[in-house]
């Protein structure tokens, strides 16, 4: 160390500098390594979960988690780059990490910092020192001194559930992807739509009894299912929403199927019968048949006539009874087909010319007139035309052989003519299966979303009792509907209620359903009544509809303003009583007998009168809800067969 | 100072540190780092305190440290009758030729190596009767200041067992012994060495190696040794964070510390790190250096509050956790 000249000194200057350069760079490079050691693991982590986020939610997000993660840790990786890189080491804490590591007792700082003051500070110290350090730095390895860093546990474990994530979505099959076109599912209903016992036997009775009729096969199986969705219904097994797809579709199915327009058939037949008003004795019954509109009695007297066909002068006579209703038939449909043709060509030159004479206007309507009526009375489908077209020929063909003595060929005309009546019956009771289905899957809906919107009020918030009596009856189904549909009505208003039941009430000893005549507490017969707010007068009217006869027309009151609301009527139910007020069994007896008792089968005035009724309500301006009554009103008092009762299927029967 | 001439110096300084620490290890067994940490408070131009049990040789390493350097050496055992007069000195009445005239007559404290054997048992009087001189090294008697020789030193010792009556040392003086020097008991090995030689024939008396001058120059020397920046503010730092109300001192400071070490802290730190470095044949103080001092300078000057020391905190165990909460280089 004597005599070190200044060049020297510089040196090793020099070498410190280098030195501490090389330390420098190195601890950047490694704090850029550490950084990536714990961002990469977490960034990897990272786009796993995003993975299975992305595969889980099936793309249900507006934006692709993967992509965005893969981006988000891309970011952070270069961040961390640009920060270890940015930020670097401070050459005096990396000359101090290398005295710490070769317990160099700050020889490297100390000398690194004297480099940068006077000489004569510190006189001969300071080269010294540098000099020193010079030496020291000789066995200085800036590799061992910044080794480059480890994974730790966190990267390790970051690292082993990233490979987890992808190695299981490796292994785990993907879900088929799902399309999202068209309107966005509906949400499964929350509310279980329930069916009334009482009403779910009212049901299953009328599907059995579609089902004894043997309708064809597809109205059997629709039968079958509508059976299944009603006891799924009186056990609550369904949601709303499920409930009345299912029964939608059904409806749809049963709207599909084709069948034989029933009144314009039987009108027919009825045209038939009328025209063979002067037929002899043997044709009697047939004519009477057609008549009564009866296809089988009809088939039945053909049968008769083909087993003992007239001869003489019945044979004469009935054939020209049968010419006759042959001749009326194809002069019918003769006019209807000039009708037609002629309506055509007018409403044709109408929309040529852009107007009619006032003779062709009258023309014309009248036309329209007649077509209408025409086709009204004669079927509309082409099958039952076809039928009709082919009876009349074959009761032309039987009495014309009967006329002539041919008794073989009027045997087989008879029987030609009694098969196509068979037929015609068969696809006349095939189509009222039909439409008693459609009837019935009607009621059941109007039931299900009643039951709904009730449900609907008093699960929402301010239900009320609207007894006040506003609106009408009409109005008040209105008023039901929608704050059923809302979620946040009241129970039906009560004025309607009270009247009704109180007409149903007075006119119970002329009805006789079971349990109101007999006493039973369960008895009651409880209809929503029809009124306009005042109980009193409302029930006096419900005696006087409880008369006999049937209605045809409607109550143009409910289609126009609302009755104000001034009725005070509240809800009353009114229970059966053993031995009370009520008629007694033998007051009822005795009531029958001062009339007579009856003759016809209840099933037979039942099918007319619901018929009436249902041919009503679809003629009229009557309002859904108003149909709602006629309807239910009709299915509880059908005639049920006992056997056929599904009560003890259904879970809330005793 | 040239290259060469600090060259030789600091190896001069070495060889004759190696003949003191060789002389005193002929009486003294063992106790390198007290014999070291007197030697520093000695280059260092301090005072030292040291704290021992009796019995471990705290007196006559001093003896024999005064031996081996040529130094004049009084002994003041400290008791509660003992006045500032029997220490400073006092002035009295000379009859001899003439006139009878006042004189006064110098007391113990005018020697270069003074012992002020078990100062906590003299009272707080005759104990602040050594402030000035430790840190004027001068002394005031009668309205007359007598300056003390140089090198002045006073190392003091201290029993930290036997606390009945005596007289725990005022901050004020505390602050003023540059090292506290806590002397450990020998080890096996030692007490086997001090029996043999103790018991055995008399062994001859160490020789002074360093001569006065030497000595003056030496400490010379020690002023010299640059102390880069970083390290200066390595031992700022460390003073900062004795202090409770710094924001780098560690929890323990705050909670058992009421004071913190005084600026003499940091310069007794420095000082003994520039002597250390010298120690180590080394031209500039290092982190380390400052280290090493950090105990021996700062362990008597921590004041603890009334929960430090009801829970018997020791002020090392304080100083290590500042240690631990300072980082070396900023």
């Amino acid at each position: 160390m004597h005599g070190q000249p200044a060049a020297v000194a510089m040196d090793a200057g020099e070498r410190v500098r280098t030195l501490v350069g090389r330390l420098g760079r190195r601890a950047r490079w490694v704090r850029v390594a550490g950084a990536l050691l714990r961002v990469v693991p977490l960034g990897l982590v990272g786009m796993g979960a995003a993975a299975w986020g992305d595969r889980l939610l099936g793309g249900a997000l507006p934006v692709a988690l993967t992509p965005v993660t893969a981006a988000i840790a891309a970011l952070g990786v270069v961040a961390a780059f640009l920060w270890s890189t940015l930020r670097g080491e401070a050459p005096l804490a990396s000359a101090a990490r290398a005295d710490r590591h070769y317990d160099l007792r700050s020889r490297i700082s100390n000398a690194f910092e004297l480099l940068d003051r006077s000489a004569e500070s510190h006189g001969g110290f300071a080269a010294l020192a540098i000099a020193d350090a010079a030496r020291a730095s000789e066995r200085v390895d800036p590799a061992v001194v910044l080794r480059w860093p480890a994974p730790d546990r966190g990267s390790w474990a970051a690292v082993g559930v990233a490979s987890l994530l992808f190695g299981a979505m490796a292994v785990v099959p993907r879900d088929p992807p799902v399309t999202n076109q068209g309107a966005p599912p509906r949400p499964t209903a929350l509310v279980r739509a329930r069916l009334d016992p009482d009403d779910a036997a009212a049901f299953q009775a009328g599907l059995e009894e579609l089902r004894t009729a043997r309708p064809d096969a597809a109205t059997q199986a629709l039968v079958d299912r509508a059976s299944d969705l009603v006891l799924a219904l009186a056990r609550g097994e369904l949601g709303d929403v499920d409930a009345a797809r299912a029964l939608e579709a059904l409806l749809e199915r049963a709207e599909a199927l084709e069948g034989v327009d029933v009144r314009g058939l039987e009108r027919a037949l009825g045209a038939l019968g009328e025209s063979m008003n002067r037929a002899p004795a043997p044709a009697v019954p047939l004519r009477d048949a057609l008549a009564a509109r009866d296809p089988g009695a009809a088939a039945r007297a053909l049968d008769e006539l083909a087993t003992r066909p007239p001869t003489g002068a019945d044979a004469r006579a009935t054939a020209s009874s049968l010419a006759k209703a042959a001749a009326d038939a194809a002069r019918r449909d003769a006019a209807r087909d000039a009708a037609a043709r002629e309506t055509e060509s007018l409403l044709r030159k109408r929309a040529e010319r852009e107007g009619l004479s006032r003779g062709e206007r009258s023309l014309l309507e009248k036309r329209q007139r007649e077509l209408e009526r025409l086709s009204r009375e004669s079927p509309r489908d082409a099958a039952s035309r076809r039928r009709l077209e082919r009876l009349s020929r074959d009761l032309d063909r039987g009495g014309e052989a009967s006329r002539r003595g041919n008794t073989s060929e009027a045997k087989e005309a008879f029987e030609d003519a009694a098969k196509a009546l068979r037929e015609a019956q068969r696809s006349v009771e095939e189509q009222r299966a039909r439409e008693d289905l459609r009837r019935q899957l009607e009621q059941l809906r109007e039931q299900l979303r009643r039951g709904q919107g009730q449900r609907g009020g008093s699960n929402g918030e301010g239900s009320k009792r609207d007894n006040d009596g506003n609106g009408g009856g009409a109005q008040g189904e209105l008023k039901r509907f929608r704050l059923g549909a809302a979620g946040q009505g009241a129970r039906p208003g009560g004025q309607g209620t009270a009247s009704g039941r109180k007409g149903a009430g007075d006119g119970g000893d002329r009805l006789l359903v079971p349990g109101q005549g007999g006493g039973r507490p369960d008895g009651v017969l409880e209809l929503p009544g029809t009124g306009d707010g005042d109980a009193t007068s409302s029930g006096a009217g419900g005696a006087v509809a409880a008369g006999d006869g049937v209605g045809a027309g409607h109550e143009d009151a409910t289609l126009d303003t609302p009755t104000p609301k001034t009725g005070h009527a509240v809800d009353t139910r009114v229970r059966g009583q053993s031995g009370g007020d009520g008629p007694t069994r033998s007051e009822v007896i005795r009531t029958a007998a001062s009339g007579g008792f009856a003759q016809t089968p209840y099933g037979k005035v039942y099918d007319d009168y619901a018929a009436h009724a249902e041919d009503v309500v679809e003629r009229e301006k009557v309002p859904n809800g108003l149909r709602y009554y006629v309807r239910r009103y009709f299915q509880l008092i059908r005639p049920r067969a006992p056997s056929t009762t599904p009560r003890t299927t259904s879970p809330g029967s005793p | 100072m040239t290259e060469p001439n600090v060259q030789a110096q600091v190896e001069t300084f070495e060889r004759l540190v190696a003949r003191v620490r060789e002389e005193v290890s002929k009486r003294i067994v063992g106790q390198r780092e007290v014999v070291d940490g007197v030697l520093t408070v000695l280059l260092g131009g301090g005072h030292g305190l040291l704290e021992g049990v009796p019995g471990l040789g705290k007196t006559l390493l001093v003896r024999t440290l005064a031996d081996a350097l040529e130094l004049s050496f009084a002994r003041i055992q400290f008791t509660p009758d003992l006045m500032p007069a029997d220490v400073l000195g006092t002035t009295v009445i000379a009859e001899g030729v003439g006139a009878p005239k006042l004189e006064f007559q110098r007391g113990p404290v005018f020697a270069h190596v003074v012992l002020a054997d078990e100062v906590n048992r003299a009272t707080p009087k005759t104990q602040s009767a050594l402030l000035e001189a430790m840190q004027e090294a001068s002394v005031t008697v009668s309205g007359t200041t007598h300056a003390l020789e140089e090198p002045f030193m006073v190392l003091a010792t201290q029993n930290p067992l036997e606390m009945e009556g005596t007289y725990p040392l005022p901050e004020a003086q505390l602050d003023r012994f540059m090292l506290k020097l806590e002397v450990p008991f020998p080890s096996h090995e030692e007490l086997h060495a001090i029996l043999e030689r103790t018991t055995g024939p008399e062994l001859a008396a160490p020789s002074a190696v360093v001569t006065r001058a030497e000595l003056v120059a030496m400490r010379g020397l020690v002023r010299s040794v640059p102390v880069t920046a970083h390290v200066r503010d390595y031992a700022v730092r460390i003073l900062e964070a004795t202090h409770p109300g710094s924001a780098t001192a560690p929890a323990s400071v705050k909670q058992y510390v009421r004071f913190g070490a005084s600026p003499r802290g940091a310069q007794a730190m420095l000082t003994a790190a520039k002597v250390r470095t010298l120690f180590g044949g080394r031209f500039s103080a290092g982190i380390d250096d400052v280290r090493d001092a950090v105990k021996p300078a700062l362990r008597h000057r921590l004041i603890l509050n009334f929960e430090g020391e009801a829970d018997g905190v020791r002020p090392d165990a304080l100083l290590d956790d500042v240690l631990a909460a300072t980082r070396e280089v900023r």
